[in-house]
């Protein structure tokens, strides 16, 4: 029983953090995200017994909380602002990019398609190698380095055209999230 | 590998350069200014991600799992091991001897409960705090679990098996009445708990006074109050505290 607490409380010192970032960009929500990141330790304290590795833990408590997320909040999320596809800037190599003030980015990454954001959150904040974000997102390699792609690619556009971030997300009707 | 494949795969991964991408950058130098760029975005992505983490996160998620635990445990029954089996022994005990006390009035102080404002007890037990500094580094904690659970029974507790981390316990005056004085090591640092019976308190108040972090809980027959310096070691010590400790 000791070891169980003790190791649970390993797992929240080392993952409680990340996992309330990869919530928060996966629902856009901050009361939601601390809502799921709490739901996914009860359920990984009450399976704890069933994870074998220790080196498995991260993507098992992704794992729990994408599985969270789909069953209390998927239906809810608000819509993104699509943009226009365009796939390699030619006009790039030589113009540096503008130092950008930390909201105005977090606003331009809320505003990407989930499919894009999930797997760069993945990879940046979470370390997972392509490997493990199509693993964990059931998508193929070259599927998860196009959308890795296209993430940043869409990043630079909003940043260098200067694209203004929506000051509002707008809820779908009936959704949850009313600002 | 051409240009257009080195920019995909730049741009999947702007810090994850192969080798095959490296001897290429070589061969052609004037791509070195865009990998700059996609790393200098990179960075400031990383930074925009690391969005700040709601204070006490980590302390909620253990305070929220330790309730669940004892919920559990009211359903099943712990398995049986000898250590908390001679526990439970001394708990039933000291219960029973409490049960007599009170009922032959032993228990003077419990008879009449004082309300409190919660400000006035948060000054009282950090004042106390820091009057007794030494408590907090000394450790002296009864070695015998009669010494230990007699000290809990004079504050109207038991103890169902030691409590984690405990380096100090003993009795202290506080407010011009009995208390306990407990001190927990907690890996960032010492968390002091004390027991003041004979008071009372409406409802359980979490503070921020003097540098330091707290709680004070309303329990049977008085008040407890854990502080520390942080909330993670707070909720840690309340979950500790609250495994071991029985009021009655």
């Amino acid at each position: 029983m000791q070891n169980r607490q003790d190791f649970f409380e390993k797992l929240v010192s080392a993952y409680a953090k990340d996992l309330y970032r990869y919530a928060y960009w996966l629902c856009k929500n901050p009361t939601v995200a601390e809502d799921l990141v709490q739901e996914t330790f009860t359920r990984a304290w009450k399976a704890i017994d069933r994870l074998k590795d220790e080196k498995a833990a991260k993507a098992w408590l992704i794992t729990i909380l994408r599985r969270e997320n789909a069953r209390l909040y998927e239906k809810y999320q608000p819509p993104f602002t699509e943009l226009d596809e365009t796939l390699i800037a030619e006009s790039d190599a030589t113009e540096p990019l503008p130092m950008l003030e930390k909201a105005q980015l977090q606003q331009f990454i809320m505003q990407l398609s989930p499919d894009y954001r999930e797997p760069i959150v993945l990879q940046i904040v979470w370390g997972f190698s392509g490997e493990e974000i199509a693993t964990q997102l059931n998508l193929k390699l070259a599927t998860v380095n196009t959308r890795l792609f296209r993430a940043r690619q869409k990043l630079k556009e909003m940043v260098q055209e200067g694209i203004k971030p929506t000051s509002r997300i707008l809820p779908k009707k009936g959704g949850r999230f009313h600002e | 590998m051409n240009d257009l494949q080195f920019k995909k795969q730049l741009q999947a991964a702007p810090f994850q350069l192969d080798d095959e991408m490296k001897i290429y950058l070589q061969c052609h130098p004037e791509l070195n200014k865009m990998v700059q760029n996609a790393q200098q975005l990179e960075r400031q992505i990383e930074s925009a991600l690391k969005i700040e983490v709601p204070e006490g996160l980590e302390a909620r998620i253990l305070v929220k799992q330790f309730y669940e635990v004892n919920q559990d445990a009211e359903k099943i029954l712990p398995p049986s091991i000898s250590h908390t089996k001679r526990w439970r022994n001394w708990t039933a005990m000291a219960a029973s001897f409490l049960v007599v006390a009170i009922g032959l009035g032993v228990w003077q102080e419990r008879a009449t409960l004082f309300p409190l404002k919660a400000a006035d007890v948060i000054a009282h037990v950090i004042h106390h705090m820091e009057d007794e500094p030494d408590f907090m580094q000394v450790d002296k904690a009864p070695t015998s679990e009669q010494a230990l659970q007699q000290l809990f029974l004079a504050v109207g507790a038991t103890l169902d098996h030691p409590i984690e981390h405990m380096s100090y316990a003993g009795e202290c005056i506080i407010n011009s009445q009995k208390g306990l004085h407990i001190v927990l090591q907690e890996p960032e640092g010492s968390v002091t708990i004390i027991i003041m019976p004979g008071q009372q308190l409406a409802a359980m108040e979490a503070f921020e006074a003097s540098g330091y972090q707290g709680e004070l809980l309303p329990v049977k027959g008085g008040i407890v109050a854990i502080m520390g310096k942080d909330r993670k070691q707070v909720a840690l010590a309340h979950m500790r505290f609250f495994q071991a400790v029985r009021f009655v």
